[in-house]
């Protein structure tokens, strides 16, 4: 047999072409590193391109706020750096308190940020009557974050890939990796016969599907698959500008400029291990949740339903930063739902650790270690053995 | 117009294949809006197929179709919060 595996060699291979692989390409192709990125289907046309489009800093853990913080000045520059605004408005998040327990949370939540100048206002009572009148009488009142806001997932996720591969990224998409092996300086990572791609640096971005590939080189992590229910009406007469979440969770909304609401809460249900959908149980609860949150909803048809295949860690944190077993490894994956505001920063902090082996960003929340928990001296001893 | 529900031309699929490199069904759609309005590309689906194929020179075969996604047809949602009460689904979600 005469098959010739076409051979690359690139500083920095990144498997996955989700927001997270993509903007890091991106990235270091602004440092001028090279950069080879294999997705095996179409670049953000998971989870990245389908989830809910929320552009959110308002209710990450305190630990994500700086990351958070360092995506927000790149969303802010995104026409510029992608070509495209992707539909981003900072069109303000609000949070809703639908009990006084509520406000006092979301209360809380605003001391715990005060720090990261997230400009929350809480609004209750007549204000919040005056403010938005289609808003239903459950809501007591809510947090608002006025700079957070919503992009178009579908369009700025394949933007960033793109984006990378105008600034010199090879971008291999239709390309599912078939194996890995590290050889102590370089990996070669292959799909099939097709393409082998060798590098000292691999950057692990394969979402949900991560979990392979940490556990190849000894980092098995505890993660598993979640599945959105969403749904979208047809267009309605603009009435909303804010992007809705509920304080404790179980519904969120926005409406797009062309006039649709966009809602997600509750689970889908997996197809198998790469599909999901939405099943009318969780649609009818949904349902129910979007007339109480917005009455006049209640006349609107949902026209298309959805799902998408995101990982979870148990923490409900991502495992981001360097491989604490492979030199050259590192990991970003795991965003558990929330990924797609914070991606841009992920992207800026994974080109830093590739290039330069540390990110100016605090990142120590996320790393892997914390699901082996072993001592310096564990470390020191295993590494004199071999 | 190919797309009636989103006003989408064939002009603008055809600079999408062109542009963005889309050469399949369900990546034209999400870049385009092609077949995301009322009818979900009941309309428009196969016409958009072929200004797909004929764009990127593949057969009509090849180049996907819109991925089948609920519902059929637009369903009104005081219909689904009756199908909840019938169902007696708990009303609120574990997410």
């Amino acid at each position: 047999m005469t098959t010739t595996t076409r051979v690359i060699d690139a500083d920095v291979a990144i498997v996955g072409g989700g927001i997270m692989g993509a903007s890091a390409a991106l990235a270091l192709r602004r440092k001028g590193v090279g950069v080879v990125l294999l997705e095996r289907d179409l670049c953000g046309s998971r989870s990245s391109g389908i989830n809910y489009g929320g552009v959110r800093r308002q209710g990450r853990p305190v630990s994500q706020l700086p990351l958070a913080q360092r995506a927000h000045e790149v969303w802010a520059d995104l026409p510029a750096l992608i070509g495209t605004d992707g539909e981003y408005q900072r069109s303000g998040h609000f949070k809703i308190g639908r009990s006084e327990a509520d406000m006092a949370a979301l209360e809380a939540y605003a001391a715990m940020s005060r720090d990261f100048d997230l400009g929350l206002q809480l609004i209750s009572g007549t204000t919040l009557r005056e403010r938005c009148p289609w808003l239903g009488g459950r809501a007591v009142g809510g947090s608002l974050c006025p700079d957070d806001g919503q992009a178009n997932p579908r369009l700025v996720s394949p933007a960033f890939a793109l984006a990378a591969k105008r600034a010199g990224a090879q971008i291999l998409e239709r390309t599912p990796m078939t194996s890995v092996e590290h050889d102590g300086q370089l990996f070669t990572v292959r799909s099939g016969t097709t393409v082998a791609v060798r590098a000292p640096v691999l950057i692990n971005c394969a979402g949900a599907w991560a979990g392979a590939l940490a556990a190849q080189f000894g980092e098995a992590v505890p993660i598993h698959s979640g599945h959105p229910a969403m749904a979208v009406t047809e267009p309605l007469p603009f009435f909303m500008h804010w992007s809705l979440g509920v304080e404790g969770g179980g519904i969120y909304c926005r409406q797009v400029a062309r006039g649709n609401l966009v809602l997600g809460g509750g689970a889908g249900v997996a197809l198998d291990a790469d599909r999901a959908r939405s099943e009318r149980s969780a649609i009818a609860t949904l349902a129910v949740q979007a007339v109480e949150l917005l009455p006049a909803l209640k006349n609107a048809h949902f026209i298309r339903t959805w799902s998408g295949t995101e990982g979870y860690l148990p923490d409900r944190l991502p495992v981001l930063g360097k491989s604490h077993t492979t030199p050259g490894l590192i990991h970003g994956f795991g965003f558990a739902g929330a990924g797609f505001q914070i991606g841009p920063g992920v992207g800026e902090v994974l080109a830093e650790l590739a290039r330069d082996g540390r990110s100016t960003t605090p990142i120590d929340a996320f790393a892997i270690e914390r699901f082996h928990p072993t001592t310096v001296a564990d470390v020191a001893s295993t590494a004199a053995a071999h | 117009m190919v797309c009636r529900c989103e006003n989408i031309t064939a002009g603008e699929l055809r600079a999408c294949a062109r542009d963005a490199g889309a050469d399949e069904m369900n990546r034209l759609k999400a870049l385009t809006r092609v077949g995301m309005g009322r009818c979900q590309g009941r309309m428009c689906g196969v016409a958009a197929a072929e200004i797909l194929a004929q764009a990127t020179g593949k057969p009509i075969d090849q180049v996907g179709r819109l991925r089948g996604q609920a519902p059929i047809k637009p369903i009104p949602i005081h219909l689904q919060t009756q199908a909840t009460a019938a169902h007696d689904t708990p009303a609120e979600a574990t997410a």
